[in-house]
């Protein structure tokens, strides 16, 4: 599944003001009631000029994604020392990451089963973005010829916790992802399918 | 997905009733284009029959779709009594996600509605995850005891969760074809194989 490439067009520094601006208003009213018109006002653009760089909403959140997951990539940390550590790394930085933009994952999570084509392109994206980050945190303690595996499991089963917390919470979620239940659970699942089991070639 | 119409469940009354088709008319629209952008003059026109005459069966169109949760599945999977070895296991377990996986129509549906917050398709996922989790775990039981039996059923569930809901957000016709693909049981298949290991595999931790 590969994301559509566009060249990024226009001043980098009008674009991440442009990003600000929208992740601001999506936070104070919500993706539905927030206008492009209304993101490139608050960025001091002109309402149209915002089309330059984005063509529409679907757009912008895909932009956006990719954004918030480059902040999460420059953080510096240690290699986890085990294999545990590193299953408690992945949970805390998924929940984190969907904890910072629940609003804006909902709405791509579901105008992505509606079938809009910008949403299903930014999800997969995330998706593979998040198991290409799993597969950099197991490979010190899977062997390599069931790396993929390994980490297509952990990213499935993190996807299924946040799926699930997102129907039981509802508007809730970011509070349950913070909480030491969700944690401990999600961490529990994978300990399940990744740390206990020899099959798993475990270092 | 006219191949999948009202292959996935069967309404009560049977016939080919009025009642029946609108409720096969609705599940198959609510399904491609959403519920909220389904109208009931949609559905009326896809029975041949009007609004009015719509309305005679049911009062709206949220108790259609809720009476599609309250219908039962055609095919019903059948649980049965536990298999003896992990390959069985494994096997059953597979078998129950695929028999979820293909009535691709009604489940993408079913967790559209859950994550839109919606009362009723919430209820009726948890009971299914309820019923699946508590098949699974005795499935497991004889393998490796009740707690860890319980464990790796509720990991199963939570990785068929985020198996479906990945398989649907990548598919922009409804995942019908995704699902029945060599590649999606391949994927299914080496994932369940995994968490059902022959028990003296299972390492002891404390």
């Amino acid at each position: 599944m590969t994301t559509p490439t566009r060249a990024l067009r226009g001043r980098p520094e009008t674009r991440a003001r442009l990003l600000d601006a929208a992740r601001e208003l999506f936070t104070e009213r919500g993706v539905e009631g927030t206008s492009l018109r209304a993101i490139a006002l608050r960025a001091g653009l002109s309402g149209p000029a915002i089309y330059y760089y984005f063509e529409n909403r679907l757009a912008l959140m895909h932009a956006l994604g990719n954004a918030s997951e480059l902040d999460q990539d420059t953080v510096e940390r240690p290699p986890p020392a085990s294999i545990e550590e590193a299953l408690r790394v992945m949970v805390e930085g998924t929940a984190s990451r969907v904890q910072r933009q629940h609003i804006l994952h909902g709405t791509l999570t579901l105008a992505a089963l509606d079938g809009q084509p910008e949403a299903i392109a930014a999800r997969a994206a995330n998706y593979d973005r998040a198991a290409a980050h799993n597969r950099r945190l197991l490979e010190r303690f899977v062997g390599p010829d069931d790396l993929e595996a390994a980490a297509d499991l952990a990213t499935l089963i993190l996807l299924g916790m946040i799926t699930a917390a997102r129907i039981e919470h509802g508007p809730r979620l970011p509070e349950h992802l913070g909480s030491d239940e969700f944690r401990n659970r999600a961490l529990a699942s994978l300990l399940v399918a990744l740390g206990r089991y020899e099959g798993a070639k475990l270092a | 997905m006219p191949a999948d119409r009202g292959a996935w469940f069967s309404p009560p009354g049977g016939g080919s009733g009025t009642r029946r088709r609108i409720l096969e008319a609705a599940a198959e629209l609510f399904a491609c284009q959403g519920f909220e952008r389904t109208t009931v003059r949609t559905i009326a026109e896809r029975c041949g029959i009007t609004d009015p005459a719509l309305y005679h069966y049911f009062p709206s169109k949220r108790a259609i779709l809720e009476t599609l949760w309250l219908t039962p599945l055609a095919d019903p999977f059948e649980y049965g009594m536990p298999p003896p070895t992990p390959e069985q296991v494994a096997t059953r377990i597979a078998g129950l996600f695929t028999s979820w996986a293909t009535r691709a129509p009604f489940v993408r549906l079913l967790y559209r509605q859950a994550l839109a917050g919606d009362p009723a398709a919430i209820e009726q996922r948890r009971r299914s995850v309820t019923r699946d989790t508590a098949a699974i775990a005795s499935w497991l039981d004889q393998l490796y005891g009740p707690h860890v039996a319980m464990a790796r059923a509720d990991t199963l569930i939570t990785l068929f969760t985020g198996l479906i809901i990945d398989t649907y957000m990548r598919s922009p016709d409804g995942a019908a074809a995704a699902v029945r693909s060599e590649p999606f049981a391949a994927r299914l298949k080496a994932l369940v194989d995994r968490l059902v290991p022959p028990p003296t595999h299972l390492v002891a931790v404390s």
